[in-house]
């Protein structure tokens, strides 16, 4: 399982290092099919999932490819990523924006273009009570769960060195081994840390979300390198969901009182494109 | 459980179908019916051309067959999907990557089987097929073949049903075949790992099993024919 796991992701390395195909202006492209094809991750409550209802992707990272495409007046087509796959789908052209809970770094920076920043959260651990961890700290030597190909495993590295990491395919199923007691601990951003734990019902008296963060991530959307013309039909369609009060709309809608996750305020505003780290 | 089924059966059979893209259970039947259509011939030709006499045929299969053995499956796929379009420049679809990967890897294998058929019928058989004035192909087609199949069913039978449970690997490049919607659903769900993947596991189990008994009545039909046309 190791072994496959190493293999995997050393070959997602080199086809990041080959790269993509060069287009010559992909909003034209894009325009010309009448689709815009967007990644998300639709395992990520509230950024994007199944509504088991319907069987449609919903969430907040939806909303906003819905209003791209809407601005540019063609038709969304979503299409399901798994988190470590997102960056190589899109450097390859089988997306053309990625709406995928995607964290904004400077090391990013290199591979991907961001939009303006949609969300902030922290990314938090939570651990199970009776592994009496209290602090962030006192990970070191213990097993803490998470998923892989994300931000999650290098901040927590980070954090705590000596904590022994198992990485998952998703998100999901990292925090069903935390519920087995197969780590102490997981880590995952705040907020779907929260929708998580909504989930587990009369479970949620086995575990502690620790208070510290173990790093602010700025999520953005991801674009194509290079391709300033439909970064800017983007970024122009979040500075009016700001300005038009939509953006803050959508933001209740997903975290909000109405939601598992029940924010109470927006500690953000979508304006910038700059990140510190 | 009554409610997981209730709330999920849908999305597990078919995906987001209508809506989007056909997935679950029927895209997993889709996958496994194509893929041992085309697997069979494929691995057919690979068996005879792998005991073929002439060297320019039997070299680059032999080749290819042991380059397939020699890989595991999932490193295939995804080297085709992500590897491949980078090198050449053209870009493929999920569901044909997928098929085409799970077609080369069992025609590999059952071109093994075929041949291990093929070499343990006596050689008399094809002497005397030759010696009658059949073509090396008509021999092969008419005299040898339907001797191998009927012998080997056992083993080509245990190819199919691992064709059926190698679908699952899709998950890789993101092709949402019924283990990844699984998966999915107990992403949402979240308490409930167990029923889920049970769930999972009698869906494939009921698959394999039904093919496992269609294919030996198969057998056992063909049986009773030989004995009656040799009673008649």
């Amino acid at each position: 399982m190791n072994l496959r796991n190493h293999l995997l992701v050393g070959l997602l390395a080199l086809v990041t290092l080959v790269g993509g195909t060069a287009y010559a202006d992909q909003l034209a492209d894009i325009k010309k099919k009448g689709e815009i094809v967007v990644g998300v991750l639709g395992t990520d409550e509230p950024n994007s999932f199944v509504d088991p209802k319907t069987r449609e992707i919903v969430g907040y990272d939806v909303d906003l490819a819905k209003a791209i495409a809407r601005k540019l007046g063609i038709k969304l087509t979503l299409k399901q990523l798994a988190v470590a796959a997102r960056i190589p789908e899109l450097e390859q052209g089988r997306v053309d924006l990625l709406a995928a809970s995607l964290t904004h770094n400077k090391e990013r920076e290199a591979k991907v273009d961001f939009s303006l920043t949609t969300f902030v959260t922290g990314q938090k651990v939570i651990v199970r009570k009776d592994s009496n961890v209290t602090a962030v700290p006192q990970l070191a030597g213990k097993k803490v769960l998470t998923v892989k190909g994300g931000t999650q495993e290098p901040n927590l590295r980070k954090a705590v060195p000596t904590a022994e990491v198992v990485t998952f395919e998703t998100t999901g199923q990292a925090f069903v081994a935390l519920q087995q007691g197969k780590g102490v601990g997981y880590v995952n951003d705040e907020v779907s840390i929260l929708a998580d734990y909504a989930k587990l019902g009369p479970a949620q008296k086995d575990f502690v979300i620790l208070p510290e963060n173990l790093s602010i991530e700025p999520l953005a959307l991801g674009i194509r390198k290079g391709e300033p013309a439909l970064k800017k039909v983007v970024d122009d369609t979040l500075r009016e969901l700001e300005k038009s009060g939509e953006a803050e709309k959508l933001f209740f809608k997903w975290y909000g009182n109405d939601s598992k996750i029940k924010f109470q305020a927006r500690p953000f505003k979508i304006e910038s494109d700059k990140v510190d780290s | 459980m009554i409610d997981l089924i209730d709330t999920y059966w849908l999305y597990f059979l078919v995906g987001q179908y209508p809506h989007g893209p056909l997935g679950g259970l029927a895209l997993t039947l889709i996958l496994a019916v194509l893929g041992l259509l085309f697997a069979f011939p494929l691995g057919l030709v690979f068996g005879i051309a792998r005991v073929s006499p002439w060297r320019c045929v039997r070299w680059p299969v032999s080749a290819l067959i042991q380059v397939v053995r020699g890989t595991p499956l999932l490193m295939v796929i995804f080297w085709a999907y992500f590897f491949l379009p980078s090198l050449t420049g053209q870009n493929t679809d999920q569901f044909w990557t997928m098929l085409t990967a799970l077609v080369v890897f069992d025609a590999a294998y059952l071109a093994e089987i075929i041949r291990a058929g093929i070499q343990g019928i006596g050689k008399g058989q094809t002497e005397s097929a030759r010696s009658l004035g059949f073509s090396y192909l008509d021999a092969m087609r008419l005299v040898i073949l339907p001797q191998v199949v009927r012998n080997m069913l056992p083993s080509l039978v245990n190819q199919f049903v691992a064709t059926i449970k190698e679908t699952s690997l899709g998950y890789i490049i993101g092709l949402t075949e019924v283990s990844f919607i699984a998966t999915q659903i107990n992403t949402q769900v979240l308490t409930k790992p167990a029923e889920v993947y049970l769930l999972l596991g009698l869906t494939y189990f009921i698959l394999c099993f039904g093919l496992s008994r269609f294919a030996f009545w198969l057998e056992r039909h063909h049986q009773q024919r030989t004995l009656a046309k040799a009673h008649a």
